[in-house]
This record gives structure tokens, sequence and C-alpha cells, in this order.
């Protein structure tokens, strides 16, 4: 006694396929070439982009709010001025770094500005205010404040970035520009049976948007009707957009008999293509001409028993006959079949 | 005779021999775990190919938390899974009712089969199924972690695997019976 899944363990145990000598090829091309591709795989992962970008902005975001709080104790208003230019630099250092961004970057201005306008608010403070208790319970509560800030913008920073994953690449990616012009590849055009599936691969890219919303370098699709899949690759900042054609064809087909033997013994008496599988027959029209071009048989229904070997009622001869068959299939796919019949008296 | 540590760490230094040796000793049995994902021996090729090259390039990250060869298996069905992204989530939402009504008498099954016929059967399985019952039977993950990796829910997991237990044990009868 053994489960399904007992009896699939057992059978597939050490289940082993020799995979074909390019597989090795090309891992062993790839290895070749290992930091650029190290950094593109990395890139790809989602979640390394937020981490590293999250990483790079709060580091910076941190640094600044340190800087301005750092203001605070401080007497003179001279020392003062010089660290809020410091901070202002900063601010436009990560402005710049940050241009890509809108959402974050607006939010990063919002966050500096309002650092900035607490320290100010401080200034004046222990200038005019000589009363020591006061002076520090102020500080107090200002220092308060301020971190509380420092913990919302933190918030607010790993929202919009959350959002704005791709173009937060930009910021690192520029530190590993490839050295060559970036090379975009996708699958070529292709044709399919209705039914199947196909592997669409594109190349070259750090990240990838599939107009099927896939983000992957390649997407598996199962096309019902003939379609353009364009994905839009990225990298360095530079995005291209590549198409393919995937055509889908039915591939059902009628089955044509090569000869037939119309004499009555109830055996392929009659020449008629045949059905495989359960298709449906929309439209159809068939029609088959002697060797001398003359026209023996012509229908416009499936349903007809077909051709009998006669031609105005007297038996046609021993001989090779062509055919031609159109029909629409209930997928409303149109077939074109042409060949030759052997039509067989003895 | 190189121990399994040697050899990851002569990968790890980027030295080809052990990167040609891990990948001997490994490809054709993570070959057989990827095929069972592909009706197409190309497209497994294809993901064990990519798998290959996130082991190397990930070795680094191999914490030696159980084993090596368990590791590597699950970036081979991990890459396999990502080649199926983009269909998988047309396979399921049509699977609300309650599991826990269905009834699956499941151990009484006698008889070998070879693994052709399996194989056979696994192609023929809609997608969902063979997901479902491949990461829960062969590969032994929780329907939680199932449910993760394949973005569904826990319950249309269970009721997938109930399901695909259905399907295996109508085909496996027919075969019985084609095969006596």
């Amino acid at each position: 006694m053994a489960t399904i899944g007992d009896i699939f363990r057992k059978t597939f145990e050490g289940y082993k396929v020799d995979p074909s000598d390019k597989v090795w090829q090309h891992i062993e091309k790839h290895l070749d070439t290992p930091p650029a591709s190290g950094f593109q795989n990395l890139i790809k992962s989602k979640t390394a982009i937020i981490a590293a970008s999250l990483v790079f902005v709060t580091a910076i975001v941190f640094t600044l709010v340190q800087l301005t709080s750092e203001n605070q104790p401080t007497n003179s208003i001279q020392g003062n001025l010089t660290k809020q230019t410091k901070s202002n630099d900063l601010s436009k250092t990560t402005q710049t770094s940050l241009t890509p961004q809108p959402n974050s970057n607006n939010n990063s201005n919002k966050n500096i500005i309002s650092t900035q306008t607490l320290t100010l608010a401080t200034n004046p403070i222990p200038n005019c205010q000589p009363i020591a208790p006061t002076q520090n319970l102020l500080q107090n509560n200002l220092a308060i404040n301020n971190t509380s800030t420092q913990n919302t913008s933190a918030l607010q920073q790993f929202n919009p970035i959350q959002n704005t994953t791709i173009p937060a690449l930009t910021n690192t990616e520029t530190q590993y520009t490839p050295k060559t012009n970036p090379v975009f590849t996708i699958s070529k055009n292709d044709t399919l049976c209705k039914g199947e599936s196909l592997v669409i691969k594109a190349t070259g890219g750090q990240s990838y948007q599939w107009n099927t919303g896939e983000i992957s370098d390649s997407i598996k699709v199962n096309p019902l009707n003939s379609v353009l899949y364009s994905v839009t690759v990225s990298t360095s900042g530079i995005d291209t957009v590549l198409n393919t054609f995937i055509t889908v064809k039915s591939c059902y087909s009628l089955f044509v008999p090569t000869a037939f033997t119309p004499d009555n013994d109830g055996k392929n008496d009659y020449f008629h293509p045949v059905k495989q599988d359960n298709i449906g027959i929309e439209k159809y029209e068939m029609k088959i001409v002697a060797r001398n071009g003359k026209i023996v048989y012509s229908t416009n229904s499936f349903e007809d028993m077909g051709w009998d070997g006669k031609f105005d009622g007297n038996a046609a001869p021993e001989n090779f006959y062509l055919w031609y068959v159109k029909y629409t299939d209930s997928d409303f796919f149109t077939h074109e079949l042409r060949g030759q019949v052997y039509l067989y008296r003895h | 005779m190189i121990s399994e540590a040697e050899l990851i760490a002569g990968c790890i230094k980027g030295d080809r021999a052990s990167q040609r040796q891990l990948y001997t000793q490994l490809a054709p049995k993570m070959l057989g775990v990827c095929r069972r994902y592909f009706e197409d021996s190309q497209e497994a090729e294809d993901a064990l190919q990519e798998g290959f090259i996130k082991v190397f390039e990930n070795l680094n990250k191999y914490r030696k938390e159980g084993s090596f060869e368990g590791w590597v298996r699950r970036i081979m069905v991990n890459t396999s899974l990502n080649y199926h992204r983009a269909n998988l989530k047309n396979h399921f939402h049509s699977d609300i009712e309650d599991v826990e009504n269905e009834i699956v008498h499941d151990a009484n099954i006698t008889g070998s089969f070879t693994v052709d016929v399996l194989l056979k059967i696994i192609d023929n399985m809609p997608t969902g199924y063979k997901f479902v019952f491949n990461l829960f039977e062969m590969e032994g993950f929780s329907h939680k972690e199932i449910a993760g990796m394949m973005n569904i829910s826990e319950n249309t997991s269970k009721s997938q695997l109930v399901k695909a237990k259905k399907f295996l044990r109508k085909k496996i009868n027919e075969f019985g019976i084609n095969e006596l």
C-alpha cells in the first residue's frame, strides 16, 4: 500500500537526465564574464534594489539630520551658519543624485527644509534667553522634536522608494556603468500552434518590463491569438523597447487519404477528408481536379459523402487526381490544403 | 577524493575545474528535478542553465544549514517556477471551495511504475496541479511555503493538491489497466 506521493517519490528517486553539452558551454561562457553579469543579477532582484536605494537614501538623510541636530547646542550664530551651509551643500548633493526620483526628491526636500526651520528657530533662543534651565528645557524639547522628525523622515523615505524602485536604481547604477555599449536582444518572431506555450527572453538589460506586466528577463507565454509582446529593457538609465511578434495558428488539421477505391464494397468508396480531434468546421470547400484540368467534383459542405469517383455520371478512370481543401475551424483559423489522391480500380 | 566543502571553496575562488566538477556531479540529478516542471526538455535545460549560473554566483551565500544538494535543488525549483510565473496566475482563480469537505482515499495503490509513465502523466497535468503536487510531494514544501512561492492562498494550495491527487489516481488507474 502506498500513497500517490510515495509512488512518485520512489519512482523519481535518483532520477537523472544528462544535460546536453551546450548547457555547460553556456554556463562557462557566463562564468568568464563574472563581474558585470554578477551585478546584473543582483540588480535584477527587486529586493536588492529596494534595499540598496533604501540604505543609500536613509544614510544621507540620517547624516543630514545628525548634522542639523549637532547645530542646536552650539551657542554662536556663526557656527550655526557655517554648519547650515554645510547641510545646504549636502542637500544640494542629495537633490542632484536623486533627480530621477520625483517623489522621494520632493520628500527629502521637505525633510531638509523642516529640519532647517527647526534649527533656525533654535538659533535666537540661546542668545535671547540667558536663563539656563529654560534653555535646557527648550533644547530638550527641540531635541525630542528633532528625533521625531528623524523617525518620520525615515518612514516617509521608505514609501516613495518602494513605489519607484526602478528610477531609484540610477543612483547606484552609475557606478557600475558597463564598459561597452549595451546590446539588447529579444527572442525572434515565432509561430506557435494554438495551445502551445513559448518562452520569450530578452537580454542585455538590468531590468525588464513586459507588456504582460512581468519584470523577469524571460516570460512564458501561451497566446490564444497572434500577439505582439514588447519589453522595455533598461540599463544605466537607457530604456529600449523591443518587440517580438508571435503568430498563433491552429495545428488541428484534417487527415486526407491518399487513395480510395470506389467499388461499392463499403470500404473507402468515397474520397473525403477525415476529422482529427474534436475540431469544428465552420466553412468548408473542396475541389477535385483531373489531370486534364477539369473539375470532377466540388462541394461546400463537409457533411457531403465526398467524391464517389464519378464524373458526369461515368466512372472516372484510375489515376491521380489533384485536390484542394479550404476550411475554417471553430477557432476561426482558416486552413488551405492541397495534394493528390489515387483513384484505384481493380 | 575531494570533499564537498573543498569543492565549494574552489568554486567560490573561481577555479574552473572545481566548477566543472560540481556541475558534473549535480547537473543530471537537477535536470531530473527541472524536467518535472517542463514538458519541453529544452526548456528544462534552460532552467538548469540559469539555475547553475545562480548557484555559482551565490555560492558564497550558502550557509551550510541543511545539505548542499538541497540548497541547489531549491534554486532549481525556484528558477523553474520563475519561468512559469507569467502563466501561473491564470491557473488558480476557480478554486475557492472548501477543501476540508473533500475526502481522498490516498493510501491503497499497489504496483510499480516506470519514470517514463509517471513523467508522461505529470506532463499532462494541468499546470496548477503539477506545481503544487511537485512542490508538496516531491520537494517537500509546506502549503504555507507553496502559498508564498506561488502567490496563492494556503487553501488554494491544499485544494490543488487534492485535485492533483485525484487526477493522478485516475491516470494511474488507466495506465495500470492498459499495462495489464
